[in-house]
C-alpha cells in the first residue's frame, strides 16, 4: 500500500478526531423546571462524650432551593426539640458563634438512649428523626509506613495497618477516615482522601470503580460487617504523605489520626449515597452520566440526617523521610 | 387439547389440496459469478401464478398443478431476472444461477412477479440489501448494518454513537442476535461506536420486530438474522478496506472448485486513538469472520463457521520498581458446524451444532518489590455466559399454498454472572485469598410447529412454540403462540395482524453509568423468574409501480412482565456476593405505537423514508416509589430519510437525515449544602426531555476498475451541519473560593455561582474517509 496514502489517511485521522474530541461541544440548556415547596434540611452527627476531642451535641438547619437559585443560608429562627428516649430533654437554641442549634451545657449523647428530633418553622413542614449511638469498636495493631510504593507520578503512597473485631450478633456500620493530628468531626476540608484494595471496602457501590482512574478518591470509607460478623479483621488503607519535590524528594514531618467509627444504618445510608452521588455527577466524557442517586435520608419531611456514632482514634506522628525512587 | 385439533384440522385442509396432481421443482438458487447462495430469491410459475422464495440456506421447492410445460420466472434485487421454459416433471436438484447486474436505468418489468411486501405472510420485518448499506455514509469510513437499522421504522439506537438497537421499547438483551443461526450477545466494538458485523462477510439480513414465527424463540423485542457469505465457489477473491479508525481484509476462494470454499475476514484498529491523544490508555479491537462451505453431495451441505471479536482497554504503569495494570476486555467467540439436508422435492432440514461464549473481564494487578517491601495484589471480575446449542430444523413444502416447519433447538447454558477473586500478599500484611464463584447451569429446550397457507385472499402463518427451561431443581415451561393473518385484497395491497407470546430465560444487567460496557447476562433462576411478553400489531401494506416502492403502516402494542434492573447506583465490580441483591425484579413495561415505512427498491435512486410514534414505559416497585415512568430510550416522534443515487456507473451519492424528540433524563429540581456539599434532589425518574435530535450525513463513492481489480475511494461527512446533539446533561456551577476573617480568626468561604445546566455532545462535523480495494 503506498505510503502516502497511509499517511494521508493518518493526518485525516489526526483532524477528524481532534475536532470531535476537542471542539467545542457543550453549550447551555435553558430548561423549565418548576420550582417545588422547599424543606427543611438537618445535619446533626453525635457521639459519646469522648476526650480529649469532645464533640458538642449541635444541629444545622437549611433549607432546600430550586436547582437554579443560590442556596438559601442556614435557618436561624426554628424551633428545634430534643428528645430522649421519647421524654422531651431540652429545646436547642440558635448559637450565631457556630451558627447552629447547640445546647452550651456540654451535653452528650449516651450509649443505649435513643434520641429524637422535632424542627418546626413557619412556612415548612415540620421535620422528625432519631437516632442512637452504637458501641465503641477498638483500633488495635496499628502499623502505619509513609513510604508504601511510588506510584506513577512518582509520589510516595503512605500506609496505614489496623486490626479491629466486629462485635457477634449486631448489625454494624463502620466509617474510616483520615484527619490531620486534631479532629474537627463536621469539616471535611480537615479530612484526606484514602483509598484501599480491601474488597470488604471497594464491593460496596459507592467506591469508585477500578477503571475510574479520573475521579479523586473518597474522604470516608465505609462499609457494613455483612461478611465480617464478629471476626476479627486486618485492612490497609493508604494516603498521600506530604511531600517536597525538588534535588532531594522527601516527606516532611506530619501527623494524622486514623478514625474508625461505628456508625448507625441511617449514618451509612447518608454517607454513602452522597459519596456516590458525588460520582454520579461528575461529567465524563467516555462515561456519561451516572445513574443519578437520590440521597437517603431519616428526616420524615425533610432531608439530611440525624445519626449517632461511636468513634475510635489513633493519632500517629511521622517524621521527614527522604523519598526512594 | 386445543392445539391437536388444531393440527388436525390443518392436515385435512393440506391433505385435501394434495389429492390433486402436481408435480414439484425443486434445488438451490445461486449467484453465477460466485455460486454463493441467494436467500430469498423469487420463483414464479407464469400459467398457475403460484410462487415461492429460496429459504435461507437457498433452498427452494415449488409445486405447481400438473401441466406439459412451465414457464418459470426467477428474480432477485441487484440480479438479472430469467425466464426459463421447462418439461412439466417432476424435478430436484434443479438448480439456477443467477447474474448480478440489474438494469439501473430502467425497471425490470419481471419486478412485478418477485414476491413483495404485499404477499409476505410477515409484519413488521425490514430487509436491507447488504449493497445498500456499504453505500450508506460511515462514521471512521466504517460500514455498519446495526446503524443502518437503527434508521428503520421502530428501531432506536439509543444515542450518539451506540451499537445497540432498542426494537419497539424493549431493551438490548431483548434482541435474539443471529450469525448463521447462533446467538451474538454483544454486538459493539469500541463502547457502542461500530458493531462487530463485517459487511464484507454479511450476506443477508433480516430484521424481525413483532409477528415473530414460532421458529424464533428465547427472546422478546426482535429477531436479527444474519447469515454469512459461504465464500466464492469459483475463484479466488480479495477485497479489503483501509478506514480512519479500522481496516479490513477478506480472502475466499475455492478449496474445491464448485464443491467447496472458504472465506476469511479481518478486521483490527490499527491506530492507537487514545495514546495519540496523549491519554496513558491502550485500546484496541479485533474480529475474525471465518467459514468452511462444503457440498457433500446433491443433498447434503456441511459448514464451519467461525467468529471471534475482542475489545481490550488497558492501562498500564511500570517502574523500577513496581507493576501496575488496568485491563478490561470483552469479546465473543463462536464457532458451529450446520450440515443441510435435502430428503426429497419437498423435505429440507438444518441441523446446528454451535458454541457461543460471551465474556467480560476486569483485572487488576499490583506488585511491587522495594528494598524490603514487597507485595503482590490482584483483583479480577469475570462475567460471561457460555452456550452450548444443538438445533434440528424442517421444512416441509408441501405446495404453493401450504409450508409446515418444525423442529426443536436446546441450549446448555453456562452462565457466570460474577466470579470475582482477590489476593493480596506481602511484607507485614495478612495474606488475602477470597473467590467469589457464581457459575450456574441451566437447559433450555424448545420445540415448534408452524403452518403457513396461502389461499389468495386468506392467507398466514399460524405456529406454537413450546419452551422450557431448568435450573437448580427450578422447571419453567412455557407455550407460545404465535399467528399472523396476511388478508390480499389486491396484488398490491394487503392488511395484515399478528399476535406472539414470547419467554426469555436470559437477563442483561448494564450499568447506566458507564459508556464503556458493562453488560452483565444473568440466568433466570429461582428468585428471578423469566422475562414475558405479548404482544399484538396490525397493519396494511401497499406497492406501487411493480414493486418498485413498497409502504407498510403498522401499530403495535407490546407488554413486558418479569423484567429486571440493577438497584440505584449498585454494580457488580467488587461485589463479593449474590448478584441477586443489587437488582430489581418483578418490573414491568409497556410499549406501543404506529409506524410508517416507504422503500424504494429498484433504480438508480433508492432507499426510504421511516417514521416512527411511539411510547415506551416501565415500572418498578422500588423505583420512581413504584409509579411507570419513561423508558431510557422512550422516543417519542422517530424520522428517517436514506438516500442512494447512483450517478454513474461508478459514482453514487449517499445521504441520511435521522430526526427524533428528546430522550428522557432525570435531572435535579432543588438542592441544599451539607458540610460544603452541594447536594442534589431529583425529581421523578427521566421525567424531563432532552433537545430534539437530527442530523444529516452525506458521503460519495468513486469507484474505478484498475488493472488488478477495483479500488473505491469513500468520502463521508457525519453530522455535515454540524447541529450539537445532545449526549448527556450535566450541571455546573461556578465556584470561589476565597479566605475571609470571621470571629477573630482567618477561614476559608467558597463562593458560588449560578447553576447552569450543561449539554455535551460528542460528535461535531465529522469528515472519514476510507479507502477499499478487491482483485
Amino acid at each position: 500500500m503506498n505510503s502516502n496514502i497511509l499517511n494521508v489517511l493518518k493526518l485525516l485521522l489526526y483532524i477528524s478526531v481532534f475536532s470531535t474530541f476537542h471542539s467545542s461541544c457543550t453549550k447551555e440548556i435553558e430548561i423549565d423546571i418548576p420550582p417545588s415547596k422547599p424543606k427543611l434540611v438537618v445535619y446533626s452527627t453525635f457521639v459519646p462524650f469522648t476526650i480529649p476531642y469532645p464533640k458538642n451535641f449541635e444541629v444545622k438547619v437549611y433549607a432546600t432551593a430550586h436547582i437554579f437559585d443560590t442556596v438559601k443560608y442556614p435557618i436561624r429562627d426554628a424551633i428545634v426539640q430534643l428528645y430522649k428516649n421519647n421524654e422531651f430533654y431540652d429545646t436547642i437554641n440558635f448559637y450565631p458563634e457556630c451558627d447552629c442549634y447547640t445546647i452550651p451545657e456540654m451535653f452528650f449523647a449516651e450509649i443505649g438512649d435513643e434520641y429524637s428530633l422535632i424542627v418546626e418553622r413557619g412556612g415548612f413542614e415540620t421535620v422528625t428523626a432519631s437516632s442512637y449511638i452504637p458501641s465503641k469498636v477498638y483500633i488495635r495493631d496499628t502499623i502505619i509506613n509513609p513510604i508504601s510504593y511510588i506510584n506513577e507520578f512518582g509520589s510516595a503512597v503512605g500506609e496505614i495497618q489496623f486490626s479491629f473485631t466486629d462485635p457477634v450478633n449486631e448489625n454494624n456500620y463502620y466509617e474510616l477516615a483520615l484527619s490531620s493530628g486534631g479532629i474537627n468531626y463536621d469539616d471535611y476540608d480537615s479530612y484526606f482522601e484514602i483509598f484501599t484494595n480491601a474488597t470488604l471496602i471497594t464491593s460496596q457501590s459507592y467506591y469508585p470503580d477500578l477503571i475510574r482512574f479520573d475521579v479523586p478518591y473518597p474522604k470516608f470509607l465505609l462499609f457494613s460487617d455483612d461478611n465480617i460478623n464478629g471476626q476479627s479483621v486486618t485492612l490497609t488503607i493508604y494516603y498521600n504523605p506530604p511531600q517536597w519535590f525538588g534535588e532531594i524528594n522527601y516527606i516532611s514531618t506530619h501527623y494524622r489520626t486514623l478514625h474508625l467509627r461505628n456508625v448507625t444504618k441511617e449514618y451509612f445510608d447518608f454517607k454513602t449515597t452522597s459519596i456516590q452521588q458525588d460520582y454520579a455527577k461528575r461529567e465524563d466524557f467516555l462515561y456519561g452520566m451516572g445513574e443519578p442517586i437520590n440521597v437517603i435520608s431519616n428526616i420524615e419531611n425533610g432531608f439530611g440526617v440525624f445519626a449517632g456514632f461511636n468513634n475510635d482514634y489513633v493519632t500517629f506522628k511521622i517524621d521527614s523521610v527522604v523519598v526512594n525512587k | 387439547m386445543k392445539l391437536k385439533f388444531l393440527l388436525i384440522f390443518i392436515l385435512s385442509v393440506c391433505l385435501h389440496t394434495v389429492a390433486q396432481q402436481n408435480i414439484t421443482l425443486s434445488g438451490f438458487i445461486y449467484d453465477n459469478q460466485s455460486g454463493e447462495i441467494l436467500i430469498g430469491a423469487n420463483i414464479y410459475e407464469k400459467n398457475s401464478k403460484s410462487g415461492c422464495a429460496s429459504n435461507e440456506y437457498g433452498f427452494y421447492s415449488l409445486t405447481v398443478a400438473k401441466t406439459d410445460s412451465l414457464e418459470i420466472i426467477v428474480s432477485f434485487i441487484g440480479y438479472e431476472s430469467i425466464s426459463i421454459t421447462v418439461k412439466g416433471e417432476n424435478k430436484s436438484n434443479f438448480n439456477i444461477y443467477l447474474n448480478s447486474g440489474l438494469f439501473l436505468n430502467e425497471v425490470d418489468i419481471n419486478a412485478k412477479r418477485t414476491e413483495s411486501i404485499v404477499e409476505k405472510n410477515e409484519t413488521g420485518v425490514v430487509r436491507l440489501q447488504i449493497s445498500e448499506i456499504k453505500q450508506m455514509p460511515s462514521l471512521f469510513g466504517e460500514v455498519d448494518i446495526i446503524k443502518a437499522y437503527q434508521l428503520t421504522p421502530g428501531v432506536q439506537s439509543g444515542g450518539e454513537a451506540k451499537s445497540n438497537i432498542y426494537v419497539r421499547g424493549g431493551s438490548p438483551d431483548q434482541n435474539l442476535i443471529l450469525l448463521d443461526d447462533v446467538p451474538l450477545y454483544y454486538v459493539a466494538h469500541f463502547g457502542g461506536f461500530f458493531s462487530v458485523f463485517n459487511a464484507d462477510a454479511i450476506n443477508d439480513v433480516k430484521l424481525i420486530k413483532g409477528g415473530f414465527p414460532a421458529r424464533y424463540g428465547g427472546r422478546l423485542s426482535s429477531v436479527l438474522d444474519i447469515r454469512m457469505n459461504d465464500g466464492n465457489f469459483k475463484e479466488y477473491k480479495t477485497q479489503g478496506t483501509i478506514g480512519l479508525l479500522s481496516s479490513k481484509i477478506s480472502f475466499e476462494g475455492p478449496i474445491k472448485k464448485d464443491k467447496s470454499s472458504f472465506i476469511i475476514s479481518a478486521r483490527k484498529n490499527l491506530v492507537p486513538i487514545f495514546k495519540m491523544l496523549g491519554a496513558g490508555i491502550s485500546y484496541n479491537f479485533y474480529d475474525v469472520n471465518s467459514k468452511l462451505n462444503f457440498k457433500l453431495s446433491e443433498k447434503d451441505r456441511l459448514f464451519f463457521s467461525f467468529y471471534m471479536g475482542d475489545d481490550v482497554i488497558g492501562l498500564g504503569n511500570n517502574t523500577t520498581n513496581t507493576k501496575q495494570k488496568n485491563n478490561a476486555a470483552w469479546g465473543n467467540t463462536l464457532g458451529a458446524i450446520r450440515w443441510n439436508h435435502v430428503y426429497n422435492s419437498k423435505l429440507f432440514s438444518n441441523l446446528t451444532l454451535s458454541d457461543t461464549y460471551y465474556r467480560y473481564k476486569n483485572i487488576f494487578e499490583y506488585k511491587i518489590d522495594q528494598d524490603s517491601i514487597q507485595k503482590e495484589m490482584s483483583n479480577t471480575l469475570l462475567t460471561g455466559i457460555n452456550d452450548l446449542g444443538l438445533k434440528m430444523d424442517f421444512t416441509y413444502l408441501l405446495n404453493s399454498k401450504n409450508n409446515f416447519r418444525f423442529g426443536f433447538n436446546s441450549i446448555l447454558h453456562n452462565f457466570i454472572p460474577n466470579d470475582e477473586t482477590f489476593y493480596q500478599t506481602g511484607t507485614n500484611i495478612s495474606t488475602i485469598n477470597l473467590s467469589y464463584n457464581s457459575k450456574s447451569q441451566a437447559l433450555e429446550n424448545a420445540a415448534y410447529v408452524e403452518y403457513e397457507m396461502k389461499y389468495g385472499f386468506l392467507n398466514g402463518n399460524f405456529g406454537a412454540r413450546y419452551s422450557t427451561y431448568v435450573i437448580d431443581n427450578k422447571f419453567y415451561q412455557y407455550l407460545e403462540p404465535r399467528a399472523i393473518l396476511n388478508l390480499i385484497f389486491t396484488e398490491t395491497f394487503s392488511a395484515k395482524a399478528s399476535y406472539s407470546k414470547s419467554n426469555q430465560f436470559v437477563h442483561l444487567l448494564s450499568y447506566s453509568g458507564s459508556g464503556m460496557p458493562s453488560d452483565y447476562w444473568m440466568p433466570s433462576n429461582v428468585n428471578v423468574a423469566p422475562q414475558n411478553s405479548e404482544q399484538y400489531s396490525a397493519g396494511l401494506a401497499k406497492t406501487f409501480h411493480n414493486n418498485m416502492f413498497e409502504l407498510s403502516l403498522e401499530s403495535y402494542f407490546k407488554s413486558l412482565t418479569n423484567i429486571i434492573d440493577f438497584k440505584p447506583g449498585e454494580s457488580l465490580l467488587g461485589n463479593l456476593d449474590s448478584w441477586e441483591n443489587v437488582i430489581e425484579t418483578n418490573g414491568s413495561g409497556k410499549n406501543y405505537g404506529v409506524e410508517l415505512f416507504l422503500q424504494k427498491l429498484i433504480g438508480k435512486t433508492t432507499g426510504w423514508v421511516g417514521a416512527t410514534m411511539s411510547k415506551a414505559e416501565r415500572q418498578f416497585e422500588n423505583i420512581n416509589n413504584g409509579d411507570p415512568y419513561p423508558y431510557t430510550y422512550d422516543r417519542l416522534l422517530d424520522f428517517s430519510v436514506v438516500i442512494n443515487h447512483r450517478i454513474k456507473e461508478n459514482i453514487t451519492l449517499s445521504a441520511t437525515w435521522t430526526y427524533g424528540t428528546g430522550y428522557p433524563i432525570t435531572l435535579a429540581t432543588e438542592h441544599y449544602f451539607i458540610n460544603e456539599q452541594d447536594v442534589f434532589v431529583y425529581g421523578d425518574k427521566n421525567s424531563f426531555r432532552m433537545r430534539d435530535y437530527h442530523r444529516l450525513d452525506i458521503s460519495a463513492n468513486f469507484t474505478k476498475k484498475t488493472d488488478w481489480g477495483e479500488r473505491t475511494w469513500n468520502i463521508s461527512i457525519f453530522n455535515a451541519y454540524n447541529r450539537q446533539n445532545p449526549y448527556y446533561y450535566y450541571y455546573e456551577r461556578e465556584s470561589e473560593d476565597i479566605i475571609v476573617a470571621e470571629n477573630g480568626a482567618i477561614g476559608n468561604h467558597t463562593i458560588y455561582g449560578d447553576m447552569k445546566l450543561m449539554q455535551r455532545s460528542l460528535f461535531s462535523f465529522f469528515p472519514s474517509i476510507a479507502y477499499s480495494f478487491k482483485f
